[in-house]
Formats: structure tokens, C-alpha cells, sequence
């Protein structure tokens, strides 16, 4: 019994592992017109217009804005469409 | 020069000053000089610190797509530009409400072609002192400064 209740557990870890969130983040550049990325965000990721607007001021200001967190498939296609955009985005895994 | 919603469906740019109508003109051919700023038209979807087989997906099978829509904005803004001085109403460009997300793909394109080709940093972008017309570097200031302000009008336009 022990020893089933051992393999559980650390299946249990690599699923955790897997699951773990990715997230997608946008970088700043010196390019992109401040409206045009408020836009962007309102339009890719569904932000209402002021919280489209904080998240490009936290691009602005501290060079980096993690937008969105979730599964890697769609957390992907969020980097693909901001890329279609221009944007400086990527895509990484949440740390444990 | 003027910018104003010409009908239900379109836009108009008026009185366009030459120079102007001649960046205009070479947007899209700007817009396709890709060759100096790949790393930052096509950025590695990890920073370049993560997985190596993300990246060799992303390059197969991501980069064509984007490479076709940035192509077909291109397309799209080269046609409006087609008649530009030459549709007999004088300096007008008319730009059809379905072509706007075109024009700012294509306008972001040239700002980071021009950009990258004069490795241009954030302090040369804020400066407001006029640009020297007379050197190259200058010239290319003024294309970025120029499609930037094209960018706010659209992007008013958007909504």
C-alpha cells in the first residue's frame, strides 16, 4: 500500500508540472505608439479600455507587462496575434 | 494636410504636402525592406531563453503566417497609394474603412524597418528638435516622425 501511495504522489507532482501556468508577456519598445499598444490589448486580449491602458503604462515604465497566464496552446496564440501586431511579446512558464 | 472620414466606408487624406505624398508612395516598399530588422519583426516567441523546440515550431510554421499578413498589408496600402497624384483631384488619398488595420500593420513595419536600418535609440525617437533634412539619418526621422503622426490620425479613426 505504501508503495502505490508513493507513485501516487509523484504522479501527482508531474501533472502539477505540466499544469503549471504559462504566461504571456509584453516587453517595451521604443516604436510602438502608446495608443496603438492600449489598442492592441483591448482588441487581443479583451481588456477593457483602462485596464488595456494600465498594462501599457507598466510596459512603459517598467519595460515589462505579464498580460495574460494560463495553458501554453493558448498562451501561445495570445503571442502569435500580439506578434501579428508587432508587439515585443513572449511566452513563459510561471516558476513553482 | 487633412484627414477625414470621407463616407460610411472610407477616409481621406487631403491637401498632402509632396514630400509627403512621396513617403506615402514608399511606404509599402519601406514597409518590405525586412532584411535589417528580422530579430525584431519576427522576436523569438521566448526571449531566447527558452525551449529550443518552441522556437523551431515557431519558425516553421508561426513565421509563415505572419509573413503573409504583413505582406497582405503591404498589398492592401500599396493599392490605396496606386492613384495618389494621379486621380485628377489633386493631393488625395482615400482609405477604405476596411483598410485601416492594414495601413497601421504597415505603418508599424516602416518605423521598425527605419528603426533598425539607423539603429535608432529611444533618446534619437524623443528628440523634438526638427530633423536636419539635408543628411540621411535626419530624413529617416522624419519618415518615422511623419508615419507616427498617420498612426495617431488612424488610430482616432479606429476608435
Amino acid at each position: 500500500m505504501s508503495q502505490v501511495g508513493v507513485i501516487t504522489e509523484i504522479e501527482t507532482r508531474d501533472e502539477d508540472a505540466l499544469d503549471m501556468p504559462w504566461n504571456v508577456v509584453v516587453h517595451n519598445d521604443p516604436v510602438n505608439l502608446m495608443s496603438y499598444v492600449t489598442m492592441v490589448f483591448q482588441r487581443v486580449l479583451g481588456f477593457p479600455r483602462d485596464k488595456a491602458t494600465k498594462h501599457m503604462l507598466e510596459v512603459h515604465h517598467k519595460g515589462r507587462s505579464l498580460v495574460w497566464s494560463g495553458g501554453r496552446e493558448r498562451a501561445e496564440a495570445i503571442v502569435e496575434q500580439l506578434h501579428g501586431y508587432l508587439l515585443l511579446a513572449t511566452i513563459e512558464q510561471a516558476e513553482l | 494636410m487633412r484627414f477625414r472620414r470621407a463616407s460610411a466606408d472610407s477616409w481621406e487624406l487631403r491637401e498632402i504636402h509632396p514630400l509627403f505624398a512621396s513617403l506615402l508612395v514608399e511606404l509599402p516598399k519601406v514597409a518590405s525592406r525586412h532584411k535589417k530588422a528580422q530579430a525584431r519583426i519576427y522576436p523569438d516567441p521566448t526571449g531566447g531563453e527558452g525551449d529550443a523546440q518552441l522556437r523551431r515550431d515557431w519558425k516553421e510554421h508561426v513565421r509563415p503566417e505572419l509573413e503573409r499578413l504583413f505582406a497582405t498589408s503591404r498589398d492592401r496600402v500599396a493599392r490605396d497609394v496606386e492613384g495618389l497624384g494621379h486621380n485628377g483631384q489633386g493631393n488625395k488619398l482615400v482609405i477604405p474603412g476596411d483598410h485601416l488595420d492594414a495601413w497601421l500593420n504597415a505603418l508599424n513595419q516602416a518605423r521598425l524597418v527605419i528603426v533598425e536600418e539607423n539603429r535608432f535609440s529611444e533618446s534619437d525617437l524623443d528628440h523634438r528638435e526638427p530633423p536636419d533634412l539635408a543628411t540621411r539619418r535626419g530624413l529617416s526621422l522624419l519618415k518615422i516622425h511623419f508615419y507616427a503622426h498617420l498612426q495617431e490620425l488612424l488610430l482616432e479613426a479606429v476608435g
